[in-house]
């Protein structure tokens, strides 16, 4: 067997070994004193931390953890394996199954999940442990009377359930990009509404024509308000040769633009 | 069962299990730049030619899944609908196209079903399609001649029951209709469209809002526009009747 550092693996390839491989290469190897085919599976008990601590034990992994650990009994001469952990207890869940390699039953997978607490009302967690043995293992350990030590190699893989996150981090990309799209329109939003802005003032500029006096008068309406004082003196300049009625509907439709003024900014 | 070549020896346990990361950064763009590619486990083959049980045969490397680089062409000459036909069948989008990258998508990925016979009467199969495609690539423009709409997509292939089966026993099976799919996928389907990119469906969409929001705007406008040319018309006359006094008075004058 070679032995090769992940350094050389070419990208996207990783450890996703088969049930049969861990018996057989690796689990097999290790009860023997033999060495792996690669010294990626370190030696932890694994009841002595909780589960969240394990990834840190382990140098190789991302997303699931592989771990050699013993079994203790929980009851001297006892074969039920001690379950407690630190925080709490691993409980079975789901039947135990065989793994074969060829036509040989070559040991047993059982599934696990983590429990905080004290059993029986321990808080389930997202925590899995698929624990693998050798088959005759059992016949191994009667052999040892008087010892807790109850399995001295199984072969653990640690993960954390992953359904639920994996969701959200479809929906979050999607979502992402719905926002962009919608930050782009606004803008082409600005823009068009500043156009028809421009088309309204252009329209309200075109003004009918009564006569040449009136054209003259448009053009202080239109004007800003210090054009409105000028007419003020000019209409002072002219006040001895005007009879005072005619003063006074001057005075009247001087404030008919300012009226007109307003309620054009206002539109606007 | 396993096909490694002579230069794929890893010790046992170590499998090909990309990210779709990995896929389109490390062998896809490579792949459409002309650089070398990272291990010599994905096959170039023009896979829209077979029936998808009969692709395990020609690849490099797989056990449950594999790997190929191959050409897609248009339906049409003009357009930029990728043709689905396939051996004795095509292939069908479902779900939504899912980008790949951040913070920009470098690359997209669509899955798609194989549906033996002829649409739209095909039988849905086991076999599933991955595909990858670059993200940032105008596809409009064409090549005098030719219906080649992408040199290279990466697609991963796989039969959903895990075993290599043949179109009879895939019909015999019970299967769920494509309706099934998840409430998320759904939406997410009727947001991208199943053949289209996605930019420009998001692209649609908005406009659809963009349409809607300027409406009220607009008839606003036309009861301002109304009403300022009605005050206005009103005030002209006011001033023509102003002006007829002075007329008059230099008329004696």
């Amino acid at each position: 067997m070679e032995v090769t550092s992940q350094s050389t693996l070419p990208p996207g390839f990783r450890f996703h070994p088969t049930d049969e491989e861990l018996i057989v290469y690796y689990l097999r190897n290790q009860t023997m004193s033999k060495p792996c085919p690669v010294s990626i599976i370190p030696e932890v008990d694994i009841y002595k931390f909780d589960p969240w601590q394990l990834p840190e034990k382990t140098e190789f992994g991302e997303n699931e953890w592989y771990f050699f650990s013993p079994r203790e009994r929980k009851y001297p001469n006892g074969v039920r394996p001690n379950r407690a952990a630190v925080s709490g207890y691993w409980k079975a869940t789901g039947t135990d199954k065989a793994i074969h390699s060829g036509s040989s039953n070559v040991g047993v997978k059982k599934a696990l999940v983590f429990y905080k607490g004290r059993p029986p009302k321990g808080i389930k967690t997202d925590w899995i442990m698929h624990e693998y043995r050798l088959h005759d293992s059992r016949k191994a350990s009667t052999k040892r009377n008087g010892s807790m030590r109850l399995d001295e190699w199984v072969l653990c893989r640690i993960y954390k359930k992953r359904g639920a996150s994996k969701l959200l981090n479809e929906q979050e990309g999607f979502m992402d990009e719905v926002l962009m799209e919608d930050e782009t329109k606004v803008v082409v939003n600005e823009a068009e509404r500043r156009t028809e802005e421009e088309i309204m003032m252009m329209t309200s500029m075109k003004l009918p024509r009564t006569c040449s006096l009136a054209h003259l008068l448009e053009m202080d309406y239109m004007g800003p308000v210090s054009h409105i004082d000028n007419f003020s003196q000019f209409d002072h300049l002219h006040q001895p040769d005007s009879e005072s009625s005619w003063f006074g509907d001057l005075q009247f439709n001087q404030d008919e633009i300012l009226n007109h003024h307003r309620q054009a900014m206002f539109k606007f | 069962m396993m096909k490694s070549g002579a230069d794929l020896q890893f010790p046992p346990g170590f499998r090909f299990h990309p990210t779709d990361e990995e896929l389109v950064l490390m062998y896809l763009c490579r792949k459409c730049a002309s650089q070398p590619i990272p291990a010599p486990i994905i096959t170039e083959l023009d896979l829209y030619r077979y029936d998808p049980w009969d692709l395990p045969d020609m690849a490099l490397y797989g056990e449950k899944e594999w790997y190929f680089f191959s050409p897609r062409d248009r339906k049409y000459p003009n357009g930029s609908r990728p043709n689905r036909a396939a051996g004795t069948g095509y292939w069908k989008a479902t779900g939504a196209d899912k980008p790949i990258g951040r913070p920009k998508p470098v690359g997209i990925k669509k899955a798609l079903v194989f549906y033996s016979g002829k649409p739209p009467n095909g039988e849905k199969t086991n076999w599933i399609m991955h595909e990858y495609r670059l993200a940032d690539v105008d596809r409009s423009v064409r090549k005098k001649n030719s219906l080649r709409l992408d040199d290279w997509v990466l697609c991963r292939i796989y039969n959903k029951k895990g075993v290599i089966e043949k179109r009879r026993s895939d019909i015999e099976d019970g299967l769920k209709p494509v309706t099934d799919t998840c409430p998320p996928e759904s939406v997410a389907r009727l947001i991208s469209g199943s053949e289209q990119a996605v930019s420009p469906e998001f692209t649609c969409s908005n406009g659809r809002l963009s349409n809607a929001l300027d409406f009220p705007f607009n008839y606003v406008d036309a009861i301002a526009d109304n009403e300022i040319v009605s005050r206005l018309l009103g005030g002209n006359q006011m001033w023509s009747t102003t002006l007829d006094p002075l007329v008059v008075r230099q008329g004696t004058f």
